[in-house]
């Protein structure tokens, strides 16, 4: 990970880069997020799901959401479970955490019937590919247990399977069931989260090889922490 | 309410209510009056760590052929548990929602702040358990009878239809473990969801 004054350049916006890093593919991480502060996330090898959560850095009982975000999204109008706009906590918090401010695919602009993403209370498990017929590979389970590590949590004392499926191109069909496709993103695409509290962004870059979720291939994903305003002297 | 008697129990409308069921105790939730949804939330009853996932027990059920997100097979636990906790073994409407109960922002967004929600009624039925909200991981329940749909394009909104449950209608669980299970006849008048009147929702323990 750089520091502020090693990564303290300008992208092709009015940025100031925090932090720049690239999490390799198959693993998880934890990165802080200050008020008012951007983390972006970047399609940095291309189609690759990135399992993303959120917590009130100074109460981990108040974390992201994401179907509850997903209904109340809903019911304003700004998204639902392929789309978010606003991040809300858990009962009794109910915060925005969390607001997305620039994201192509969310917005129509890589095609597809739908928003791009899938939020939802799930991520691959152990379960999952136990049942799915795969019982060693490596899950999103496991990183975020390695990425929770990181702020001293256990995946006991937690709920990191209410996710932001970042890029994942999944629904829920007519009958109830979930469906699968490639994700839309293009490499280099990205999406913006700007922090309306201090938080802790939590992640998996998804390992699933099986299907199409990461087009059949885990990649690494670059992830930013991001200021507005003009590059600081002696930067 | 708990233990091997077992009974037959009302929830009154607007309210919630906790109770143990043990393992191999069946569980019954009906209809008393129709068009009613019951959220349930289930918890290891020796380790409230341990607590069951609506949605994605919705996707493990898929794969297995017993469910999916508006068909309920089997509640599994969160990660890193991922136990069966209750197994569905009849269901004479086969059509629920695996997803968010109505919460206090809920009520806030459709112009009625203060207006109850399934947050109070099961927040009222753990207490009795040392629990509060800040204990429930998520708001994710097991909306049964709630005839709610996820769009299948654009934002994926959800569309809160009139519940077609009507009074008779069951759902019957058999418990693989000591669980607590709190249930809230929902108290949300505001939306389709119970077709805007509120009404009771009965409980059988057996086994």
């Amino acid at each position: 990970m750089k520091s502020a004054q090693e990564a303290g350049r300008r992208d092709d916006g009015d940025w100031r880069i925090i932090e720049d890093l690239v999490v390799p593919k198959c693993t998880g991480k934890a990165m802080g997020v200050r008020r008012g502060q951007t983390f972006r996330a970047i399609a940095h090898e291309g189609k690759q799901v990135l399992d993303l959560t959120f917590l009130n850095a100074h109460n981990y009982r108040e974390h992201f959401s994401a179907e509850l975000s997903a209904f109340l999204n809903s019911l304003e109008g700004i998204g639902g479970y392929y789309r978010l706009t606003k991040l809300y906590s858990n009962p009794p918090y109910e915060n925005v955490l969390a607001t997305v401010t620039n994201d192509i695919v969310g917005a129509g602009g890589r095609g597809g019937e739908r928003g791009g993403h899938y939020i939802d209370d799930g991520h691959c498990t152990r379960r999952l590919l136990e049942f799915m017929g795969f019982p060693d590979d490596r899950t999103c389970s496991d990183n975020l247990a390695d990425a929770f590590s990181e702020i001293g949590l256990r995946q006991e004392d937690t709920f990191d399977c209410t996710i932001f499926n970042v890029w994942m191109n999944s629904w829920t069909d007519e009958r109830g069931d979930m469906q699968f496709a490639r994700p839309l993103v293009k490499k280099g695409d990205h999406i913006d989260f700007l922090a309306h509290i201090d938080l802790v962004a939590v992640f998996s870059v998804c390992p699933l090889r099986h299907g199409p979720c990461n087009d059949h291939e885990p990649k690494a994903v670059r992830l930013q922490i991001l200021e507005e305003g003009p590059e600081e002297p002696g930067i | 309410m708990e233990g091997r008697a077992g009974g037959q129990f009302v929830i009154p409308r607007c309210s919630g209510k906790a109770f143990r069921v043990l393992k191999g105790q069946t569980l019954q939730v009906r209809q008393e009056e129709g068009g009613q949804v019951a959220s349930l939330i289930v918890l290891n009853a020796h380790n409230y760590k341990e607590q069951g996932m609506a949605r994605f027990s919705g996707n493990l059920s898929q794969i297995l052929g017993t469910g999916n997100h508006y068909s309920l097979g089997t509640v599994y636990s969160k990660v890193p548990y991922e136990r069966a906790m209750l197994t569905v073994t009849r269901d004479t409407l086969g059509h629920h929602f695996l997803g968010p109960h109505c919460t206090g922002r809920m009520m806030a967004i459709w112009g009625a702040p203060g207006h109850r929600s399934c947050s109070d009624n099961l927040a009222d039925a753990l207490v009795d358990f040392g629990l509060t909200l800040e204990d429930i991981y998520s708001p994710a329940s097991i909306n049964l009878f709630a005839n709610a749909r996820i769009e299948l394009t654009g934002d994926g909104r959800i569309r809160c239809l009139p519940p077609a449950a009507q009074r008779g209608d069951l759902v019957d669980f058999y418990a693989e473990m000591d669980v607590l299970v709190a249930v809230s006849a929902c108290p949300d008048d505001i939306s389709a969801m119970n077709g805007h009147s509120c009404k009771s929702i009965g409980l059988q323990l057996g086994g």
